[in-house]
């Protein structure tokens, strides 16, 4: 039986159907990508995943249980973390503080007689952001938030965990470093479902990969199978007008986050709006 | 059978003016995510503005009609939606509340600023008018006001399910980026809902006007009942609103006709609205968990614990100098911000640490000084007692709301508020219908506080007390927690943390906070009542204490003396209460933002001090609090992490603004 | 302080108040039940906010002109009295003209009345609030609060007797100064107004306050004589150096007012409907009353509340028409009341007799009900203020009219006025005796005080219900006197309490 099963699952907004009819799975001990165009539904699965969205219809089996309907600090307790597409830090504190909370929630009252402090030193370590210890989370920049939401999963010890692209924000010789850490982590036994855009490193990690286009899984398997795919090649180059560097970088399992951005007429980086300014 | 039917006609009437209104409401939620608490008070406002047209300039009825609905309220739409409630929807609900009940109380003083105090009188349309159904007689006016609401409903059924733009209106509750997928102009979106919004609200304003009469008050308060019919379709749904809208009109209907005149079940019909809405939230299904709202809120700096406790020995020394010189009249005023200051940092706690907005926190207090009062054990013991009841009530009003979010349980101290108002101060077992309890006065350790001095210096013991336990509660795992769950609700989640109960005694120990103000009030008083703590004045209170800061401890001191010095500034000129009103309610519009308010400014002049004026000056004075700059500059680290980071320093951080477009490129590429 | 109360007038007081103290505010404010219950048959017992209660009456009293006889000097075109004065100058306020300031009465209406001068030896003038030359009387009334100006006409009502005083006369040399203080519409204000008057005056006079059950204690406490306009809560009515102008005892219900009833419509009245605002002290009130008028005979069908935010009246008119009522009591502000008849109108209910207190003696309420407030009965503990064959009323009027022109005279103001007679009286009286002792023992002694004439008899000192009413009607717009000779008297119900 798979660590994580998701069955059948439909979510629909208003009229809009994100998650239609999709199924797949995530083993224990390894790695597995989800990928798909903008807006397949991806992170609406997370979310059906971890709790924070209920399916209009279908399943969540997660370690030999159905949790469909169970609540997020549950599905937690029993083994899953995630991080998020959208940062979820936790701004006000620092990033020795965020792990500190993660840690604390963990061990619940026997975190008020074990302070824990190698631990928090260790974790920071692992995904290599001791240097940022001590800066506001909502001051660092974007790769390093992300691996502190990772480094506050691992608090947890979890058995899943759900990334949401994770590796945006890192430049290449940190990309290489955290694919090395999601190996290990695998090896340690721990299932992983990643959504990722940066196929290099989906190509290098994954062991296996669902691809979801308009909320359905339009193919699962090997990541050799799935870059000769044709269906996977015609849902990327759907919209090849606008990002003809998007499907080039399919085809070629190359890709530029900064390119990938840029498929929308607005300017990418480093545009913030005025009322989201504290927050990143 | 026949007055059954006839009653079946009224509470139709009423439930279409609440239909009007409540549907305005899920208007503008459902697309821009800002609950308005102000609805009513643009009704209200709308109103007066028609009044003014139609009677005071004259102008033809219709005329007046189509400016205010299709000019004026339209335009003030745009003008929020632009300028006020802007990005709203993607802050902390807290920001949102406090904003439009910034909005609420804004409205109320300038519609007093605008137009005094004055008999006014509207009529209703087409007086003369009336029709016989069997023994019944329907008015032209009540045949209007439901015909409206059977227009109002058609055309916005049309509006979001026929058209492009209303599909997408409906699907951005649940997820707001669907929005920007089919709107492609978000703002334009935003801008247009609340110009309906606004709009409706303006209908049931003038529909309402001529039965109610134009008073400040009672109009806006009346779409609070639309509140609840809003809630039975979950804010989202606009056919359930309106069975919420009918229902509750049929309800009161029926309540007024069969319900028993005499005993507790006669003055639950004047509960009804705020039941029906306590009904509706408990059986409301569990609430998801927001993600991608704006976090990291800039805190106010943490003092360190020498400034804490110099500062806080500071004000009694301070406290201790007026008991000995002040007249007892003036002693009683520095009661009351003591009281208010500690009221305030129960908000602190809620709202500032907590995240988590409470509209009845003035009833709380009101709970812990009945307790005191129906104890008569006027020691630390009673004292201690009655906060503990306080904290009780308090949990037992976020219990029905565990499994929601941040702004039903705020709604549902709306309703907490009144059915206390309402039902339990008046009961007998309480302060009695208009009565009054006799409370003595505090006695520590068997030595009775007897003088007013006396007794104001405990109180600011207590308060700085509480202060000191809120700090080191800060610093603590607890605070962290609080911290981490109001900067990322979602992500507590995720880390397993099971956050209802915690919300629970959250909420308990704020309400805790408040009763020990209010019993504290009690003793000050000698006598106490019902009166003294009046729901309304919950709101400037909550206001007041972001416009200081909410987020401090130095904050809620001065806002305790904030509120109390209100009504004196107001006494000079009566009519200066409007403009005080407006005033804070507007402040609190541009404050609700940035929760620190204005002690941040203070504490951010203190560093400017600091660095520029000469250090020996500084050596020769006490340590004051907040002033995290120095702490940093010394090269203490903070172990709180609320160093304080001004909003501008972190725009350069380059943003995650690449999930939204993504999303965006994909679905407008092929849709 | 002396503003005129142009712009407030009684309606948007009334409404605000009754919607802000009551509904919002739950407050209550007013009158205690149990005291209001006895208020019996007085004019500020509908329970609602006293403001409420009270009625303003006046605008369109005959007689008011506002703008013809002031005090030269002030310009009255500067003022207008209350959107809705009617006035028609028909008798005006002529006494203002006169005299450096307002009129001067003689006799019973001069300053001091006819009461005899104690000796001034032994005038101790270092007494709290005494000075050689001064005596300070404090009025704590509400004047600002969310609604602005609601007492202010207590407050005015004192101050036009102190001015009238103070031009002919003084009290062992010394003139009287007010010292007017703001009670906010709020307990704690009220409390720290009397705890200034307790420190800086010699005794409270005329106050007015919704929330009077804040300084009780503090007046008590420091031994501060307050002889109040009214008095709304149990705890000032308890107090034992407070007495008011207009007197209340828990329990006490004139019967003379219901019994009229059962002499002139003794059908109508074996289908009474009372109906009441749910706020303040109304529904305590009313309760009282009905049993007060079903011990008179009266049989009540219908007895229901109806909440400060209904806004559908219809539903009650129903259940009236169902229950075939003839007789329909009101007890809450008049815009409420206007709402009712706009709902009895509609369904085409006319009873034989509506009756509400003295609140509907107010010129806003004429207004604004229009032809539906034709034949509307309201009992009243007062004369009518356009009454000037009462001279004390014509006095009360002029003086007003000079400490603040365009000022409309009302309930509160009467008894104000009342209340600084009465303490001038006794003061005069004991002469150089005069303490906050004495002038204590002195007040526990009056009875069937009227001030001239201007209101029913008053037992101030036993702190009773005045067992006296007059019925009044209205009738294109005018209000006329219907029940026989100056006022109805007669026994009082006991309901214990």
């Amino acid at each position: 039986m798979s660590l994580l099963e998701v069955d059948d699952v439909v979510v629909q907004f208003g009229g809009v159907t994100a998650v239609n009819h999709a199924s797949f799975v995530a083993e224990a001990g390894r790695i597995t990508g989800l990928i798909g165009p903008n807006g397949a539904g991806k992170t609406t699965c997370f979310n059906v995943i971890s709790g924070l969205q209920k399916p209009t219809k279908g399943k969540v089996r997660f370690d030999s249980k159905t949790v469909t309907n169970m609540p997020v600090h549950r599905r937690s307790k029993r083994g899953m973390g995630r991080t998020f597409q959208r940062l979820e830090a936790f701004g006000s504190l620092t990033v020795r503080e965020n792990v500190r909370v993660a840690l604390d929630i963990h061990r619940g009252l026997l975190g008020l007689v074990k302070p824990g402090a190698a631990d928090i030193d260790a974790l920071l370590e692992r995904v290599g952001i001791s240097a940022y210890a001590g800066e506001r989370a909502d001051s660092i920049p974007t790769g390093t938030a992300r691996l502190l939401e990772l480094a506050r999963c691992l608090a947890g010890e979890p058995k899943l965990l759900l990334l949401d692209e994770p590796s945006s924000g890192l430049d290449e010789s940190e990309t290489d470093a955290f694919g090395d850490l999601l190996k290990d982590l695998a090896a340690g036994g721990c299932g992983i479902l990643m959504v990722e855009h940066d196929m290099d490193l989906v190509m290098a990690v994954c062991d296996e990969i669902h691809v979801l286009d308009f909320g359905s899984v339009i193919a699962s398997g090997l990541p050799a199978d799935i870059r000769n795919d044709p269906k996977v090649q015609k849902a990327y180059l759907g919209y090849s007008d606008e990002a003809p560097d998007e499907s080039a970088a399919l085809a070629g399992m190359h890709h530029d986050p900064a390119l990938h951005d840029s498929t929308h007429d607005t300017t990418v980086l480093p545009v913030v709006p005025d009322e989201i300014g504290a927050v990143r | 059978m026949s007055s059954f039917i006839s009653f079946t006609i009224f509470g139709l009437v009423s439930g279409a003016a609440y239909a009007i209104a409540a549907s305005g409401l899920v208007l503008t939620y459902t697309t821009t995510r800002v609950f308005n608490i102000a609805h009513g008070a643009f009704g209200m406002v709308l109103a007066f503005v028609f009044w003014d047209f139609s009677e005071r300039q004259g102008l033809p009825l219709w005329f007046s009609l189509v400016l205010v609905l299709l000019v004026v309220a339209p335009a003030a739409g745009w003008f929020v939606s632009r300028f006020v409630t802007k990005g709203l929807g993607e802050a902390p609900v807290s920001s949102s509340l406090v904003v439009t009940v910034g909005l609420f109380v804004g409205l109320i003083g300038l519609a007093q600023q605008i137009w005094p105090p004055e008999a006014r009188f509207v009529p209703p349309f087409f007086p003369e008018t009336s029709f016989q159904l069997g023994d019944t007689f329907v008015t032209a006016h009540q045949l209007i006001t439901i015909l409206s609401s059977i227009v109002v409903a058609v055309l916005l059924y049309l509006l979001l399910n026929r058209t492009r733009i209303g599909t997408a209106m409906r699907a951005s509750v649940d997820n707001p980026e669907l929005l920007k997928l089919f709107g492609g102009r978000p703002e334009r979106v935003a801008s247009l809902s609340w110009a309906i919004g606004i709009s409706l609200a303006g209908l049931g304003g003038v529909l309402l006007v001529s039965v109610v009469g134009l008073d400040y008050y009672a109009l806006t308060l009346l779409v609070i009942n639309a509140y609840a019919a809003a809630m039975l379709g979950r804010l989202k749904s606009l056919p359930l609103t309106f069975v919420g809208a009918m229902g509750l009109g049929l309800l009161t209907s029926y309540a007024s006709a069969y319900l028993p005149t005499e005993g507790l079940l006669n003055s639950v019909r004047n509960v009804v609205p705020a039941l029906f809405l306590f009904a509706v939230i408990i059986i409301l299904p569990q609430a998801q968990l927001r993600i991608g709202q704006v976090k990291g809120i800039v805190s106010a700096p943490l003092p360190s614990l020498g400034k804490a406790v110099g500062w806080g020995l500071g004000l009694l020394a301070f406290v201790g100098l007026l008991a000995g010189t002040s007249s007892q009249a003036n002693l009683l005023l520095v009661g009351t911000a003591a009281t208010y200051a500690i009221v305030m940092l129960s908000l602190v706690l809620l709202t500032g640490y907590g995240g988590h907005v409470s509209l009845a926190q003035l009833t709380f207090a009101g709970v812990g000084a009945l307790a005191y009062a129906k104890l008569e054990q006027p020691n630390l013991y009673g004292l201690v007692l009655s906060a503990l009841i306080a904290a009780a009530v308090g949990g037992l009003v976020a219990l029905p709301v565990l499994r929601l979010t941040g702004l039903y349980l705020a709604l549902s101290t709306l309703a907490f508020a009144s059915i206390m108002d309402k039902m339990i101060f008046q009961a007998d077992f309480a302060f009695g219908f208009n009565g009054t309890l006799p409370a003595g006065r505090l006695s520590i350790l068997g030595t009775a506080i007897t003088s007013t001095g006396g007794y104001v210096f405990a109180m600011s013991v207590f308060l700085v007390l509480v202060a000191w336990g809120l700090l080191l509660l800060r610093r603590g795992v607890l605070g962290r927690m609080l911290i981490a769950m109001r900067d990322s609700p979602a992500a507590c989640g995720t880390l397993g943390l099971d956050m209802r109960w915690f919300r629970v005694g959250l909420f308990g120990m704020s309400a805790g906070i408040a009763g020990l103000a209010g019993a504290l009030f009690a003793g000050l008083r000698g006598t106490i009542g019902s009166a003294d703590f009046q729901s309304f004045n919950s709101l400037p209170l909550l206001l007041l204490a972001v416009v200081f800061g909410v987020t401090s401890v130095t904050g809620a001191v001065l806002g305790g003396t904030g509120l109390m010095l209100l009504p004196v500034l107001s006494s000079g000129d009566p009519q200066l209460g409007g403009l005080l009103f407006a005033l804070i309610g507007f402040g609190a519009v541009f404050a609700g933002r940035d929760p620190n308010g204005l002690a941040n400014l203070i504490f951010r002049g203190g560093r400017l001090v600091e660095s520029r004026v000469a250090p020996q000056v500084m050596s020769r004075l006490p340590d004051l609090p907040g002033r995290g700059g120095r702490r940093r500059a010394d090269g203490d680290s903070p172990g709180d992490g609320s160093v304080e980071v001004p909003l501008s320093q972190l725009t350069n951080e380059p943003a995650p603004v690449e999930d939204q477009k993504e999303v965006g490129a994909h679905v407008a590429a092929r849709g | 302080m002396a503003r005129p109360s142009r712009d407030r007038t009684a309606g948007a007081r009334l409404l605000a108040v009754a919607t802000l103290t009551l509904a919002l505010a739950a407050c209550g404010s007013q009158l205690e039940p149990g005291d209001v219950s006895t208020a019996g048959g007085t004019t500020a017992v509908d329970g609602t906010v006293p403001g409420a209660g009270g009625a303003v009456p006046g605008a369109t009293v005959p007689g008011t002109d506002p703008g013809a006889p002031v005090v030269p000097g002030t310009d009255p075109g500067t003022t207008t009295p209350g959107g809705s004065t009617g006035g028609t100058g028909a008798t005006g306020a002529d006494a203002g003209g006169g005299t450096e300031g307002g009129s001067a009465g003689t006799g019973e209406n001069a300053p001091t009345g006819t009461t005899e001068a104690g000796s001034c030896e032994g005038f101790d003038n270092d007494q709290t609030g005494v000075t050689a030359d001064t005596i300070t009387i404090a009025n704590a009334s509400d004047i600002s609060g969310p609604v602005p100006g609601i007492f202010e006409s207590a407050q005015l009502g004192t101050r036009a007797f102190a001015a009238y005083f103070n031009s002919t006369e003084e009290l062992c040399g010394h003139k009287l100064e007010v010292l007017a203080l703001d009670s906010r519409a709020d307990a704690g204000s009220d409390q720290q107004a009397y705890q200034r008057a307790c420190d800086e005056s010699f005794a409270s006079v005329g106050s007015q306050s919704a929330f009077d059950f804040g300084g009780a204690g503090t007046a008590q406490a420091c031994g501060l004589p307050d002889l109040r306009a009214y008095s709304l809560s149990t705890d000032r009515t308890n107090c034992t150096t407070c007495y008011a102008a207009y007197g209340v005892r828990p329990g006490q219900v004139p019967n003379a007012m219901p019994q009229y009833w059962v002499k002139q419509e003794p059908d109508a009245v074996e289908h009474v409907a009372m109906l009441y605002v749910n706020a303040g002290a109304a529904p305590e009130n009313a309760s009282a009353f009905r049993k007060a008028w079903e011990a008179n005979g009266w049989n009540v069908d219908i007895f229901q509340g109806i909440d400060v935010s209904e806004f559908n009246y219809a539903p009650y008119v129903q259940q009236m028409k169902d229950a075939g009522i003839e007789f329909v009591n009101y007890i809450g502000p008049y815009q409420f009341t206007v709402k009712l008849q706009q709902a009895m109108a509609q369904q085409g209910f006319t009873p034989k007799v509506f009756l509400q207190d003295a609140t509907i003696y107010d010129a806003a309420y004429v207004e604004q009900a229009g032809e539906l407030g034709n034949g509307v009965y309201a009992y009243a503990q007062t004369n009518l203020f356009d009454d000037f064959s009462i001279a004390e009323m014509k006095l009360y009027r002029a003086w007003l009219d000079q400490v603040s022109p365009g000022a409309e005279p009302n309930i509160y103001g009467v008894y104000a006025w009342s209340a600084a007679r009465l303490f001038v009286e006794e003061a005069t009286k004991l002469g150089g005796k005069l303490t906050r002792k004495t002038l204590l023992a002195a007040l526990a002694q009056v009875r069937d005080w009227t001030a001239n004439g201007m209101h029913v008899p008053q037992d101030v000192g036993a702190k009773t219900t005045a067992n006296c009413a007059s019925i009044i009607q209205l009738d294109g717009g005018t209000w006329s006197k219907v029940s026989p000779g100056e006022f109805l008297c007669g026994s009082m119900s006991n309901l214990g309490s």
